[in-house]
C-alpha cells in the first residue's frame, strides 16, 4: 500500500474533505498532501487546520501531473451538493476527473459529510477482481469504518424473457433461483478473495446504477465502495447522495 | 373467385339512407357501452364498434383504416413513450420532494404548490399520467402529515385538467382538435394558454376559497421540528444520465413542435421520431419502456376513429354540421353555444369520442357557413377540457385519481368530487368562454 494521501482542490476548499483526510491519515497513518489549482500555495496553508498531517503541494500543474508525481495510494476529492436536476446538466469537476481515469484509487467526500460511519461494499459477481476486494476491505478495516458487503442482482435483463416462456409461479421460482446463485457465487468470491470461511451480504435486487445509491442514502450509509471496473460507474456517481470511493480493480 | 357480399347487402340494406340510420345506431350503441362503465370495459366497448361497422359492411376495411388519424396516434405513442423515459429516470418523483420542500408542511402552499406544479406539468404531459404520479406523492406526505387528502387530491385532479387545456398536446381532446382541425403547438399556446393561465387563476381561487370554508386548510401537526423530519425523509430512486438525455428529448421535441409548420412535419412525426431516437440513445429495453405506454387508450382511439370515421362516411356529420349552423348564427354567438354544449355533454360523458364528433362537425361546418370557424374549435378545446371538471366520470384523469385513492383506503365519492368540481368547472368554463368571447371580439373573428 503507497504511503500518501492526496487531496485535491480547485478554487474553493472543503472543509469536510480535509476532516476525513484527517481521519483516514490518523488511522492508516498515512501523511496528507493537499493541491489546489486555482488557490496559491501560501493561501492554502493559511487556511489548512493547524497541528494536521498536512503538507501543501507547492509549484504548478493539472491534477493528472500532480497524481501522476505523487501516486497516492487514495485521492480525496469535494463532491458539492446540487440538486439532481441541475446535476443533470452542470457535472462537478471532482466527477469528471474520477470518470477520466481508472488508474488511481478516489473518494468523493459529498459536501456536508464531515464523518464516514457506515459504508456499503459492493461486489459483483463478474467485474470485481480479487485485489479489489482485498484492498477495499482491508482500507475499510484499518480506517474502523462500519461496513457491509452489498451485491445487486438486476433481474430486469431476463424477467421479461423469463416470464414470456414461462407461467407465473414457474418464472418467479426461476428468477428466485437465479437471485440465489448469484448471491452464491458473490459469497464464494468474497470469501476466496479474503480467505474467510463465512461472509455475509446484503443483497439487493434492481439496477445497481439506481438501486445502490438509493438505497445507501434512504438506510444511512455515509459512503458506497465500487471499482473502477463497474460499467456503470459514472452513471452510478452522478446517482449517488452519499461519498462514492471507487477503487482500481 | 366468387362475388362477395357483405352482410348489409344479403339483408338488403344497403341504401345509403339505411347506412345512414345503421351507422348513427352504431355510434350509439358503441357510445352508450362506453358510458356504461360498470358493465363494459371502454376499449373493446369502441373496438367492437369500429369492427362492427367494417364486418356488416358500412365502410370497407380501407376507409376504416383511413379514418384513423396518423397523427393522433403518433403523437400519442410518441410522448406516452418520452414520458415513460422521463418517468423511469425519476424526473417527476424528484420534482414532487422538491415541492414538497419548498411547502415545508403548510397546507396551503401544498395545496397551492401541487395543483400549480400539476397544472404545470399537464400541459406538456397527458392528464392521466400526471395524477399518476402527483396523487400518490401527494397521499404520502399528507397522510404523514395527518391532513385528509381527499380535497387535496380533488383540487389536484382539477388542476391536472385545466392545465392540460393549454397546449397541443396537454389532454387528448386537444391532440385530436389540433390534427383534424390542423392547428399547430404555436397556435393552441397563442390562442388557448394565455387564457388557461387566467382560468387557472380563477379556478385556484374557487377551490382555496372552497376548502378554507369547509376548514381543509387547517394544519394538524404544528411542531416544526417534526415536519422537518417528515419532509427530509423523502428521496426519489433516480437516474441522472438517463434524465439528462430524457430532458434534452423532450426539450428538442417541444422546440421542433414550435417550428413543426416551418418544416413541413406534424408533431405525430416529430413525437414519434424522438422517442424512437431516445430509445435508440438510452439503450433502454423497449419493452420495459413499452409496459408504461398505454395501450388501452391508444385502441380505444383506433376503435372510436372507426366507428367516427362510418358517420363521416354516411354523410351524418355533414347534416349535423347543417343542423348546427342553423343554431351558430356567427362566431361571436358559437363560442358560448359550442363551448357550454361541449363543457356539459364532457361532463356527463367521455369527453375523447364527443371531441371526436364535434371536430367533424365543425370540419363540415365550415364548409356550409360563411364565417371563420375558428373561434369554435376553441371554444371546443376549451368546453371538452374544462367541462370534465364537472363530475367525476367527466375525465379519464378524475377516475384514475378516484383509483389511487381507493388503493389507500381513501373514498372519493360522486358528491365529494361534485362538490368541489362543479363550482371550478362552472367557474373556470364561464371565465374561459368570456375570454375566448372578448379577444374575437376586440380583434375581431
Amino acid at each position: 500500500m503507497e504511503k500518501t494521501l492526496l487531496v485535491l482542490f480547485r478554487d474553493e476548499i472543503f472543509p469536510e474533505v480535509l476532516s476525513v483526510a484527517s481521519d483516514i491519515a490518523t488511522k492508516l497513518q498515512l501523511g496528507v498532501k493537499v493541491f489546489a489549482s486555482d488557490i496559491p500555495p501560501q493561501e492554502l496553508e493559511s487556511k489548512l487546520p493547524s497541528g494536521g498531517r498536512f503538507e501543501v503541494i507547492r509549484g504548478g500543474g493539472n491534477f493528472e501531473e500532480i497524481l501522476e508525481k505523487e501516486n497516492p495510494f487514495l485521492t480525496l476529492l469535494p463532491r458539492p451538493k446540487v440538486s439532481p436536476i441541475v446535476h443533470a446538466f452542470k457535472k462537478p469537476w471532482s466527477e469528471k476527473l474520477v470518470e477520466s481515469t481508472d488508474r488511481w484509487n478516489f473518494l468523493l467526500v459529498e459536501q456536508g459529510m464531515g464523518k464516514i460511519k457506515k459504508a456499503l461494499l459492493y461486489v459483483d459477481r463478474d467485474k470485481a477482481s480479487d485485489t479489489y476486494i482485498r484492498t477495499t476491505y482491508e482500507f475499510l478495516q484499518r480506517w474502523g469504518v462500519e461496513f457491509e458487503f452489498t451485491t445487486v442482482f438486476d433481474e430486469r435483463s431476463f424477467e421479461l424473457l423469463i416470464k414470456k416462456e414461462h407461467p407465473e409461479q414457474e418464472a418467479k421460482e426461476l428468477l428466485g433461483k437465479m437471485f440465489e446463485d448469484y448471491i452464491s457465487a458473490v459469497r464464494e468470491k468474497i470469501k476466496k478473495a479474503l480467505g474467510l470461511k463465512r461472509v455475509e451480504i446484503l443483497p439487493l435486487k434492481g439496477e445497481v446504477r439506481k438501486t445502490l445509491p438509493y438505497f445507501a442514502k434512504m438506510h444511512g450509509y455515509d459512503l458506497v465502495v465500487i471499482s473502477h471496473a463497474y460499467e456503470d460507474k459514472n452513471e452510478l456517481i452522478e446517482n449517488s447522495e452519499t461519498s462514492v470511493a471507487v477503487f482500481k480493480n | 373467385m366468387g362475388e362477395h357480399h357483405t352482410l348489409l347487402e344479403l339483408l338488403g340494406l344497403n341504401s345509403p339512407k339505411a347506412k345512414y340510420w345503421i351507422s348513427i345506431g352504431l355510434f350509439l350503441g358503441t357510445y352508450a357501452m362506453i358510458i356504461l362503465e360498470r358493465y363494459f370495459h371502454r376499449v373493446p366497448a369502441a373496438l367492437l364498434g369500429g369492427a362492427l361497422a367494417i364486418f356488416i359492411g358500412l365502410v370497407t376495411p380501407k376507409e376504416a383504416w383511413e379514418s384513423i388519424d396518423h397523427n393522433t396516434m403518433f403523437l400519442l405513442v410518441g410522448m406516452m413513450v418520452i414520458v415513460s423515459v422521463l418517468i423511469e429516470s425519476g424526473f417527476f418523483s424528484i420534482l414532487s420532494n422538491w415541492a414538497l420542500k419548498l411547502t415545508k408542511g403548510d397546507p396551503l402552499k401544498i395545496l397551492l404548490v401541487f395543483t400549480f406544479l400539476t397544472a404545470f406539468l399537464s400541459a406538456f404531459l397527458d392528464n392521466v399520467t400526471t395524477v399518476l404520479f402527483m396523487v400518490p406523492i401527494l397521499l404520502q406526505m399528507l397522510v404523514k402529515l395527518r391532513i385528509n387528502p381527499i380535497p387535496y387530491v380533488i383540487a389536484t385532479v382539477l388542476a391536472s385538467n385545466i392545465g392540460g387545456t393549454a397546449t397541443l398536446i396537454g389532454d387528448p381532446p386537444n391532440i385530436i382538435i389540433g390534427s383534424l382541425g390542423h392547428f399547430t403547438f404555436n397556435d393552441f399556446l397563442v390562442n388557448i394558454a394565455p387564457i388557461v393561465i387566467i382560468t387557472h387563476i380563477f379556478g385556484t381561487i374557487t377551490f382555496v376559497l372552497y376548502m378554507k370554508w369547509r376548514g381543509y386548510l387547517e394544519r394538524k401537526i404544528t411542531d416544526q421540528e417534526e415536519l422537518d423530519r417528515i419532509i427530509n425523509s423523502q428521496r426519489a430512486e433516480y437516474d441522472i444520465p438517463l434524465m439528462r438525455k430524457g430532458l434534452i428529448v423532450f426539450g428538442i421535441t417541444l422546440l421542433l413542435f414550435f417550428f413543426h409548420h416551418l418544416i413541413g412535419l406534424e408533431p405525430g412525426t416529430v413525437a414519434l421520431t424522438m422517442a424512437a431516437v431516445l430509445l435508440l440513445w438510452t439503450k433502454l429495453n423497449p419493452e420495459k419502456v413499452f409496459e408504461r405506454v398505454e395501450w388501452g387508450t391508444l385502441m380505444f382511439f383506433v376503435g372510436l376513429f372507426m366507428v367516427i370515421g362510418t358517420l363521416e362516411v354516411t354523410g351524418v356529420f355533414e347534416d349535423l354540421a347543417h343542423f348546427v349552423a342553423g343554431i351558430v348564427k356567427d362566431a361571436l354567438s358559437g363560442i358560448w353555444i359550442i363551448g357550454g354544449l361541449s363543457a356539459i355533454i364532457s361532463g356527463i360523458v367521455d369527453n375523447i369520442p364527443f371531441t371526436m364528433a364535434m371536430s367533424y362537425v365543425l370540419l363540415d361546418l365550415a364548409q356550409s357557413v360563411h364565417f371563420n370557424v375558428e373561434p369554435l374549435w376553441w371554444a371546443l378545446a376549451l368546453g371538452a377540457c374544462l367541462g370534465g371538471n364537472l363530475t367525476i366520470i367527466g375525465a379519464s384523469a378524475n377516475v384514475v385519481a378516484a383509483g389511487l385513492v381507493e388503493r389507500e383506503g381513501y373514498k372519493i365519492t360522486f358528491m365529494d368530487f361534485l362538490k368541489m368540481g362543479t363550482p371550478v368547472a362552472v367557474v373556470t368554463v364561464v371565465v374561459a368562454l368570456f375570454l375566448l368571447w372578448l379577444k374575437y371580439l376586440i380583434f375581431g373573428v
